[in-house]
C-alpha cells in the first residue's frame, strides 16, 4: 500500500485562482479532509481528499496517474473516462470519496509488465493517435466494450464511443484500430 | 474544473437522509449520480454545502417485477442497469430503449433514474460558464426578474430534457416520496411545477425513492424517439413517448407526452377520447400527430430554431404511431 500526503504538489490552481477577477462562492462549508484508500491497477493507495475532490483531480495530482485527461470537466468530451469496476466512468464527475473498496483502471493499467495491450498496440500500429488527447478514454471505452461483447459490430462500436470525443482523426482510424484488435489481428 | 467546496454525507437510511435534509434545509441537495448535479456545480450554477448522496438507502437500487403490481424501479438504478435488465427488456423494452438513448455510455454508468427524472431545465443564457454569464443581465433563473429568450415574458422558459419522464407518464408511471413521516404515492406529472426557474414542486425533507409503472393493458405499444442534432450524447431538442393500446384492431387508450418543448414534460390532452374505438388508420395517425404539434410551444432558448422543433414533434408522433400500425 503507497500513502500520499496531500500537498505534495500544487492542485493546479484550485477554484479561488481561476478566472482572475471572477469571485466564486466556493460553498461556506470547508469539510474535514478525510483518508480513503483507492484500489488503482490493483494497487491500493490512501490519500487524504477532502470531499469535493474529484477521481480525476485524486489520479492527476495526488497519484499523478496522467492517462485520464481533463478537457472539458463537465462530463462530454470522454478524455477523463477511466473503468470503476469494469465499466467506464467520467473520473471528472466522480467524488474520490465515492470510489473507496471499488476496482479502479486507468489508461496506465492496461499495459503488463512493460508490454502494451493490444489495443494501445492496435492504436499505434493503425494510426488511430494524433494529438493523443482522447486515446486513453477511447482506448478504455474499446478495452470495456470488447470484455462485454468479443464480436461487437462497427454500429456497436460507434455506439461504445459516442461518450468519447476525438478532433483530430475522424475517427475511421480509431474504429479501425477497435476492429482489428476484435478480429484478432491487433499484434 | 474544480466543485466548489461542500460536505459529504452518505446516510444509510431514510431516516438520516431525512433527517439530513431537515437540518440543513436549502443548504443542502440530494445526489444520484451526480452527473448533472456536479456540472452545475462545477460552473457555479449551484453551491450547496451540504451533498447528501442516495447510494447508500436501502433497496434505492432495487428493480423489482409484480405481474399484478407492474415494475417497481428504485430511483438509485443506473440508466445501465436500466439497460441491461432482463425484467425491463420482457416486459417494458421500450424504457431500456429510452435509456439507451441517453447521453453517453459513460454517463449512463454513472446517471440514476431519480436523477435523470429530477434533472434540471435548461436554457442557453443559463448553462454557461461564470465567465460568459457575468456579461449579460441576470435572468429569472439566475434570480433576476428578465428573460433573455422572451423579452415579455414573465416567467422562466427553461426547458425540461428529460428522456424518461416523457415515456414513464405516457405509461401511467407513479412516484413514491419518502420521509421520516411515511411514505406517499402520487403520479408522476405531479412533481413537476411548470416553472423553468424551479422546475419541481417543493420536496421539502422527502426524497423520491421509488418510480412504479403499472402493468400496462394487454397489447400495448410504447416507444419513445427523440430529435437532437447528433446521433449520441445530445439532449432532445424535441422528443415523443406514446403508450398505445388496443382492444382488437381498435384503440383502447392512447397517452402522449413531449419532452423537450416546454419547462415540464407536456401530456397531450383529450387524445383518448379522439381515438377511443378508432382503428389507427393514417388519418387518425395525422390527427394525433397534429394535436402534439399545437401543444408544443418550444422557445429560441436551446439548439435549433423553435419552429424546427416543433415540427419535428409532430413527425416523431407520426413515426411512432405508423410504426404501431405496422405492428
Amino acid at each position: 500500500m503507497k500513502s500520499h500526503e496531500p500537498g505534495a504538489r500544487s492542485q493546479g490552481g484550485g477554484a479561488t485562482n481561476r478566472g482572475k477577477g471572477i469571485s466564486f462562492n466556493t460553498g461556506t462549508r470547508t469539510s474535514t479532509p478525510r483518508p480513503v484508500t483507492l484500489n488503482v491497477n490493483d494497487e491500493e493507495h490512501t490519500v487524504i481528499v477532502e470531499d469535493r475532490d474529484t477521481l480525476l483531480d485524486v489520479l492527476r495530482n495526488r497519484l499523478f496517474l496522467t492517462g485520464a485527461k481533463e478537457a472539458c470537466g463537465t462530463g462530454e468530451c470522454g478524455t477523463c473516462t477511466v473503468l470503476i469496476d469494469g465499466k467506464p466512468v467520467l473520473a471528472c464527475l466522480t467524488l474520490a470519496i465515492e470510489t473507496q473498496g471499488r476496482k479502479i483502471v486507468t489508461i496506465e493499467g492496461l499495459a503488463k509488465e512493460g508490454h502494451l495491450s493490444s489495443l494501445q498496440r492496435a492504436f499505434i500500429d493503425y494510426g488511430a493517435v494524433q494529438c493523443g488527447f482522447c486515446t486513453p478514454g477511447m482506448i478504455l471505452s474499446a478495452f470495456s466494450l470488447l470484455r462485454e461483447n468479443p464480436s461487437a459490430s462497427r454500429e456497436e462500436i460507434l455506439k461504445a464511443l459516442e461518450g468519447n470525443l476525438c478532433r483530430c482523426t475522424g475517427y475511421n482510424k480509431i474504429v479501425e484500430a477497435i476492429e482489428k484488435v476484435r478480429d484478432g489481428k491487433g499484434e | 474544473l474544480r466543485l466548489p467546496r461542500f460536505e459529504y454525507h452518505g446516510p444509510n437510511s431514510i431516516d438520516e437522509a431525512s433527517r439530513l435534509l431537515s437540518t440543513y434545509g436549502n443548504d443542502a441537495v440530494l445526489c444520484g449520480g451526480g452527473t448533472d448535479l456536479f456540472v452545475r456545480m462545477k460552473e457555479r450554477l449551484a453551491t450547496p454545502s451540504h451533498i447528501i448522496a442516495l447510494a447508500n438507502l436501502p433497496n434505492i437500487r432495487e428493480i423489482s417485477y409484480d405481474p399484478l403490481a407492474g415494475l417497481e424501479l428504485g430511483t438509485g438504478v443506473t440508466l445501465s442497469a436500466l439497460i441491461g435488465s432482463s425484467v425491463i427488456l420482457a416486459n417494458y423494452p421500450a424504457i431500456a430503449a429510452t435509456a439507451s438513448l441517453v447521453a453517453t455510455r459513460q454517463v449512463r454508468n454513472m446517471a440514476t433514474l431519480g436523477g435523470n427524472i429530477l434533472q434540471n431545465t435548461r436554457c442557453c443564457y443559463y448553462n454557461r460558464s461564470a465567465e460568459w454569464r457575468k456579461t449579460v443581465t441576470p435572468c429569472f433563473k439566475r434570480g433576476g426578474e428578465f428573460c433573455h429568450v422572451l423579452e415579455k415574458g414573465n416567467r422562466c422558459f427553461a426547458v425540461y430534457q428529460g428522456d424518461l419522464a416523457p415515456l414513464i407518464l405516457s405509461l401511467r408511471g407513479t412516484a413514491t416520496l419518502v420521509s421520516e413521516g411515511g411514505a406517499e404515492e402520487q403520479a408522476l406529472e405531479d412533481l413537476f411545477s411548470g416553472d423553468g426557474r424551479s422546475p419541481f414542486q417543493k420536496f421539502g425533507n422527502k426524497i423520491l425513492t421509488k418510480i412504479r409503472i403499472p402493468i400496462p393493458p394487454h397489447n400495448t405499444y410504447s416507444a419513445y424517439k427523440k430529435f437532437r442534432l447528433r446521433k449520441g450524447m445530445d439532449f432532445p431538442l424535441a422528443g415523443a413517448a406514446v403508450a398505445l393500446s388496443f382492444n382488437g384492431e381498435t384503440i383502447n387508450d392512447v397517452r402522449i407526452c413531449l419532452t423537450g418543448v416546454s419547462s415540464a414534460p407536456v401530456l397531450i390532452k383529450e387524445t383518448k377520447e379522439l381515438a377511443l374505438g378508432k382503428g389507427l388508420a393514417p388519418d387518425l395517425i395525422g390527427e394525433l400527430a397534429r394535436r402534439a404539434y399545437t401543444s408544443a410551444h418550444p422557445v429560441a432558448n436551446v439548439e435549433d430554431s423553435p419552429s424546427h422543433r416543433r415540427s419535428m414533434v409532430r413527425i416523431l408522433v407520426e413515426e411512432i404511431l405508423e410504426g404501431a400500425a405496422k405492428g
